[in-house]
């Protein structure tokens, strides 16, 4: 893809992060620590939701900064830095995925449906009814309820949502980072937004669980 | 899974979205929400989404601390030190193989033009030992012009004591 000089221009003007990026390309240690600090929780917090692993989350967003850092003599600034920054994860944790599988230790839960699966209602239930007793949900629970539900839309549905929900990315930015068109990244979280709908919803009636609703 | 091309129908539930997410154009808003005002199950579900939406704020954040930017830049700078060690020892390995290659073509080089300039320089020589035979006994030709002569005297075996007494 050819960049235009005035596009370039552009990002470095409106986004001060592709400014510090630039600084990184100059061999400025103190601009990639700033850098560092500034998206460390960001991408360990996408990470942790897409590998249900803290510890793993956090080594994978270390092996991002380093690939950040070994691209810096490359790097032109033709997205916002947060666009090629989680792209970059993206593609992290998709190779990490790629990696557990081979050796076998791939989880065959939730991630082993497809993308326009139903969401695991049942599995749901079961798991939230140990979590919840007969009163409102506090907000751990509600956390975790949340995090179940995350959890049971399929890989490309989670990722779009977090994008969108924790980045504010565009529909353009996302696709960008996903490396998809637009009409895809749409569709795609239409579902996601609808299947997270389907799980939640009976939970939010009454911050009850649906056996405890039946009663 | 098949993803939709360009040429992709937006349905309506991803309209929905589209309108809670705010990309849709200012007369796509319009129609949207002319719509929402007359549509109680459309604007039960718009609400529905919006509330599975703001749950998400729910999810715990993730912080790091400095601990994490700390180590991921020393994690970082020992990385790319290891890398430029290695590229270091991949040159000097090269620089090696280099200076090895270059001096054994210069042996080569030296040894083949020693040859050459030996050969070149020796010919002469052999060229004197090949007519040492004739130059020893030159002023005996001199005075004998006829060919014939001389061989008969050669059969005689006139000349070959004086020959192995020069070699």
């Amino acid at each position: 893809m050819s960049v235009s000089e005035s596009s370039i221009h552009k990002y470095e003007l409106l986004d001060p992060d592709v400014r510090l990026m630039l600084q990184v390309r100059d061999d400025d240690a103190a601009a990639f620590e700033e850098l560092v600090m500034r998206y460390q929780n960001r991408v360990v917090g996408i990470l942790t939701h897409l590998t249900r692993k803290r510890e793993q989350a956090e080594d994978l967003a270390q092996e991002v900064f380093l690939r950040v850092y070994r691209a810096r003599k490359r790097y032109t600034p033709n997205a916002k830095f947060s666009t090629w920054l989680f792209t970059i994860a993206n593609n992290v944790a998709l190779n990490a995925k790629r990696s557990l599988a081979r050796r076998r230790e791939v989880n065959l839960g939730v991630d082993a449906r497809g993308d326009d699966g139903p969401p695991a209602l049942d599995q749901m239930a079961l798991e939230a009814s140990g979590l919840m007793p007969a009163r409102q949900l506090d907000k751990a629970e509600r956390a975790e309820m949340v995090r179940l539900a995350i959890e049971a839309l399929s890989e490309r549905q989670r990722v779009a949502l977090l994008l969108s929900k924790f980045e504010n990315m565009s529909y353009v930015e996302i696709a960008e980072t996903m490396e998809m068109t637009v009409p895809a990244t749409k569709s795609l979280l239409s579902r996601a937004r609808e299947n997270l709908r389907a799980i939640l919803e009976p939970y939010m009636q009454d911050g009850q669980s649906p056996t405890e609703a039946a009663d | 899974m098949s993803e939709p091309n360009d040429q992709h129908e937006t349905t309506f539930d991803e309209e929905i979205i589209a309108y809670l997410d705010g990309e849709l154009d200012v007369e796509a808003v319009r129609r949207f929400e002319a719509r929402l005002a007359d549509d109680a199950e459309l604007c039960q579900q718009v609400k529905q989404h919006q509330r599975t939406w703001d749950l998400l704020d729910e999810l715990p954040q993730a912080d790091v601390g400095e601990g994490f930017t700390q180590t991921t830049v020393e994690m970082v700078a020992i990385s790319i030190g290891e890398q430029v060690e290695k590229a270091s020892d991949r040159d000097s390995r090269h620089a090696k193989f280099n200076w090895l290659l270059g001096g054994s073509v210069a042996l080569v080089a030296s040894l083949a033009g020693y040859a050459l300039v030996a050969s070149i320089v020796s010919a002469p020589n052999r060229q004197l030992v090949e007519d040492l035979r004739v130059i020893e006994n030159l002023d005996e030709y001199r005075v004998v012009e006829d060919i014939e002569f001389l061989r008969a005297l050669e059969r005689e075996g006139l000349f070959a004591s004086e020959v192995n007494d020069g070699l």
